[in-house]
């Protein structure tokens, strides 16, 4: 193994002033720059960002043509506050990791802020009706006809429902506290986890940024059960490392690790089984080094918990999950395998000009090159036992190019590694945040050791981390959510995920559960498919191509009357504007249809809809002027 | 003895408070959000207090408090769906004073004292005063935009009607009753009239709805259903909007 040069050893190995915060007093005021306004000012000036978000959203509710500049200034210097707190030399280690919180705190409120009214996520509404009928039933794992597999994991639902009986408030405002809670849970969590591997607090600060402004991110900002799994995983993480490093008492570490791993196990299944999966590999590689191998057991005390719990919840309380898990890995391995891979192209929508395109690509490879200089700072650093779980961190970083061919080799690739991602960033976030803290110190150094007359190249050279922190946080917020068609709200899209979501179509999905019961067999749109299925409790139908058609034709053909009696549909949810507006997803129906080509092919006619109308037999039970609801009993469909 | 496990007594003493809050029924929210809140937290915060935690820095001890919380919540939800009581109000409030009650116990039996987090605050300068209160504003002013904004959306007004026949499989039959139901979401009062047409009679009815409200009328099924147009105003072409009761021209009722 090659040796760390000189000048590369006395940047890490020499305390840095940043990690101690005992900066000497002169060369604190000799950094002291007319824009260093201390903490409290960093406060004011993020939440003065913060509201600037919060008003573009505002304008965009009422299309206001500056709402998007307002929006995009608003996010970046957001960013880049806490990264200058977090980056600059003098700054204190409780500057940094309230910087980071208090960047976390301000997404959390944003994410509300494109919604404050009510859950409008597909995927949030379906965790809200687990949470609706625990509240229902005073009972968990009741059918979840959106999420069959939710009621098995009531982790979300239970703690929601806590805050929700204990305090009456509604499920809404009960929802978003647990996420704003949850929220700041995982970056204090990821900050205590990656100062464990890094011992810096500037790379714990700076791992922590690229870890919350990673485009996986935006989706543990929403009431889902991820988001409450997440920050308990990374707390066994956390323990798991102190119980195995721990002079005295691991086993209280241990106890608390394996108490956290049931939260997660109970929480979300791919949590819990990305939880096993980076415990048993941590486990591996400190039994695979001698100097470690002695504390390794501990870990395996932890990993085999873990792997235990699991095994046990997926066998007695949840055998669903087999096949809820299973179905989409082996679609994606055939995929692969008979090259039907997704490649890079984005989800349609998912991101608006070209160059938002070439950005989503430029973050992974920054992220992959960044990560790839870590891995060589790590292992060309003194090969001392405790850098062990560093040097682990770093071999696991490599999981990203893993995802990365996930991504472009599996068919259905972008949902899975995107899905993935969010584990993947534990060890990138990490090793990034190490790097540029390793950077950020050897320019220090050499900036010491060299004259006034080089000033200028230290400067260029920190020009590129400031680049790269930027291009990161572009990429993470064009290829995260929302999408690129509703990065603002207040324009409906058709079939659009959150501006899809209108009162007309919200009032049809609700009055479809007092007046229909629930369970009813329901096919319609996207928008339909959702709202009916989490705000009207109905067993909507989709993913079938033989139905689409059925839909989109104009006419009622014996073949389509039989697509829809022989998956017992009962009700059709007929909207206007599907015959008005392009798909914005790139299909009118639910599912990972986009690939299917009747869902794609040709546009609904308002002959298509006007069917229903004339087919005898049919009755119009609903009408909203825009939202229709037919009962097809008695009609050629349901014979 | 009790001197020294006065901390303790004190936590039992306000969990069994907040209980006895939340078991009142009707208890307003001022009194239930902080009683609930309290008792959904205490819980963890005495589990953080007796764990040794006196060696954990602020931040690792504020996530072990909420770890903790959250954790013994979704455990416990687990634990009261097996019981008959089930989860409600109820069932969480004395769960979570036994939960801290037990735990209070432990840390009793194990002469382990419970010690308070010392938060040691700076003193606060007049610029970082005001820069915290214009934080707090601008926070503030961002909840208010927000909340207006939304409330205030261009969304499109509508009327919605509704028919539904009676009956537990809803199949339409004749005999049966159906219900008509026109709510106002025009965002303003509206005048209306509604036609009924079946196979031996016209009926019209005319009535106002303020935004929001509902009319709602019960009608007896005969055979070939009923077709229900509703218009605004005196709108005489084109139903505004349309729906009817068919189901294969309606069976008998046997």
């Amino acid at each position: 193994m090659r040796l760390a040069s000189a000048a590369d050893r006395a940047a890490v190995t020499t305390p840095r002033c940043s990690e101690t915060g005992n900066e000497p007093r002169s060369e604190v005021a000799a950094e002291r720059r007319p824009w260093d306004v201390g903490l409290p000012g960093w406060f004011a000036v993020m939440s003065c960002l913060t509201l600037v978000v919060c008003l573009a959203y505002s304008g965009g509710r009422s299309h206001e043509r500056w709402a998007p500049v307002a929006y995009w200034i608003g996010e970046v210097l957001l960013f880049s506050a806490p990264a200058y707190v977090v980056m600059r030399r003098t700054s204190s280690w409780p500057a940094r990791y309230v910087s980071v919180l208090l960047y976390a705190a301000d997404l959390s409120l944003i994410s509300w802020a494109y919604s404050p009214d009510m859950f409008r996520y597909s995927d949030e509404l379906q965790h809200q009706r687990s949470l609706l009928n625990i509240l229902a039933s005073h009972h968990d794992f009741q059918l979840n006809y959106s999420l069959p597999i939710g009621a098995h994991y009531p982790g979300l639902g239970n703690v929601t429902a806590a805050v929700v009986q204990l305090t009456g408030i509604s499920p809404f405002a009960a929802g978003q506290i647990l996420v704003f809670i949850s929220d700041l849970l995982v970056s204090v969590a990821v900050l205590m986890l990656f100062r464990e591997i890094t011992k810096s607090e500037r790379a714990a600060a700076a791992g922590a940024l690229v870890f919350l402004i990673g485009r996986d991110q935006s989706l543990f900002r929403l009431y889902v059960y991820e988001t409450l799994a997440l920050p308990f995983l990374i707390l066994v993480l956390y323990l798991a490392l102190k119980a195995a490093g721990a002079r005295h008492g691991w086993r209280r570490y241990a106890v608390l690790a394996c108490a956290s791993a049931l939260v997660t196990t109970i929480t979300h299944h791919v949590t819990a089984i990305a939880q096993a999966a980076i415990l048993v590999l941590l486990a591996v590689g400190l039994t695979l080094r001698p100097a470690t191998r002695r504390h390794s057991m501990r870990v395996w005390t932890v990993a085999g918990t873990a792997v235990v719990m699991l095994c046990l919840w997926i066998a007695l309380v949840a055998p669903e999950t087999f096949s809820y898990l299973g179905d989409p890995i082996e679609e994606a391995i055939r995929g692969a395998l008979a090259g039907r891979g997704a490649g890079t192209k984005t989800v349609a929508g998912a991101q608006g000009e070209p160059i938002e395109h070439w950005l989503s690509l430029a973050g992974p490879l920054v992220t992959v090159v960044i990560s790839a200089i870590g891995i060589k700072w790590i292992y060309t650093r003194s090969d001392d036992s405790s850098w062990a779980t560093t040097r682990i961190w770093a071999l696991g970083s490599l999981s990203l190019v893993l995802l990365l061919v996930v991504r472009v080799a599996a068919s259905g690739g972008t949902e899975l590694a995107g899905r993935a991602l969010a584990y993947s960033s534990l060890f990138t976030g990490c090793v990034v945040g190490y790097a540029a803290d390793t950077y950020a110190a050897r320019l220090v150094e050499r900036r010491r050791r060299r004259t006034e007359r080089h000033f200028p190249r230290p400067i260029k050279r920190a020009s590129v981390v400031a680049a790269s922190g930027m291009l990161l946080c572009l990429s993470g917020l064009v290829s995260g959510l929302p999408p690129a068609y509703e990065r603002l709200p207040g324009t409906f899209n058709v079939d659009g995920f959150e501006s899809g979501v209108d009162p007309a179509n919200i009032s049809a999905a609700r009055w479809s559960l007092p007046a229909l019961g629930p369970g009813n067999r329901v096919f319609g749109d996207f928008t339909a498919y959702a709202l009916f299925a989490t705000l009207g409790n109905q067993n909507t139908v989709h993913g079938d191509n033989a139905l689409y058609a059925a839909f989109k034709a104009t006419t009622v053909r014996k073949t389509d009357a039989d697509a829809f009696s022989r998956l017992n549909v009962r009700y059709v949810v007929t909207d206007r504007r599907v015959t008005e507006q392009a798909p914005v997803r790139g299909t009118y129906f639910a599912g990972d249809d986009t690939s299917s080509a009747a869902s794609v092919a040709g546009h609904i006619t308002p002959k298509a809809l006007q069917k229903f109308d004339q087919a005898r037999g049919i009755s119009r039970l609903y009408d909203n002027g825009f939202v229709r609801v037919y009962d097809l009993w008695g009609s050629v469909y349901v014979p | 003895m009790f001197r020294r496990s006065l901390t303790e007594i004190l936590a039992v003493a306000l969990a069994s408070l907040c209980c006895l809050v939340l078991m009142v029924s009707g208890a307003p929210l001022v009194l239930t959000i902080p009683a609930g809140l309290l008792l959904a937290f205490l819980p963890g915060i005495v589990a953080v207090c007796q764990a040794r935690s006196e060696a954990m820095g602020g931040f690792a001890r504020l996530a072990a408090v909420i770890a903790a919380s959250l954790g013994i919540l979704a455990v416990l939800g687990c634990v009261l769906t097996w019981l008959p009581g089930g989860i409600d109000r109820r069932s969480w409030a004395l769960a979570l004073l036994l939960t801290t009650t037990l735990l209070v116990v432990g840390a009793i039996a194990r002469r382990q004292r419970c010690s308070l987090p010392k938060m040691r605050l700076p003193r606060p300068a007049a610029r970082g005063v005001i820069s915290v209160m214009v934080g707090v504003l601008a926070l503030l002013g961002a909840v208010v935009v927000s909340l207006q904004s939304a409330s205030q959306a261009d969304n499109e007004p509508f009327t919605e009607i509704s028919a539904v026949p009676a009956g537990p499989l809803h199949r339409a039959a004749v005999g049966s009753d159906a219900t008509l139901m026109v709510t106002n979401h025009e965002h303003g009062f509206m005048h209306y009239r509604l036609v009924i047409v079946t196979r031996s009679e016209h009926v019209t009815r005319n009535f106002s709805l303020k935004d929001g409200a509902t009319y709602e009328q019960s009608l007896a099924l005969t055979k070939g259903g009923f077709t229900a147009s509703l218009y605004r105003g005196d709108e005489e072409s084109k139903p505004y909007r349309q729906v009817w009761l068919r189901g294969g021209d309606l069976v008998p009722q046997s």
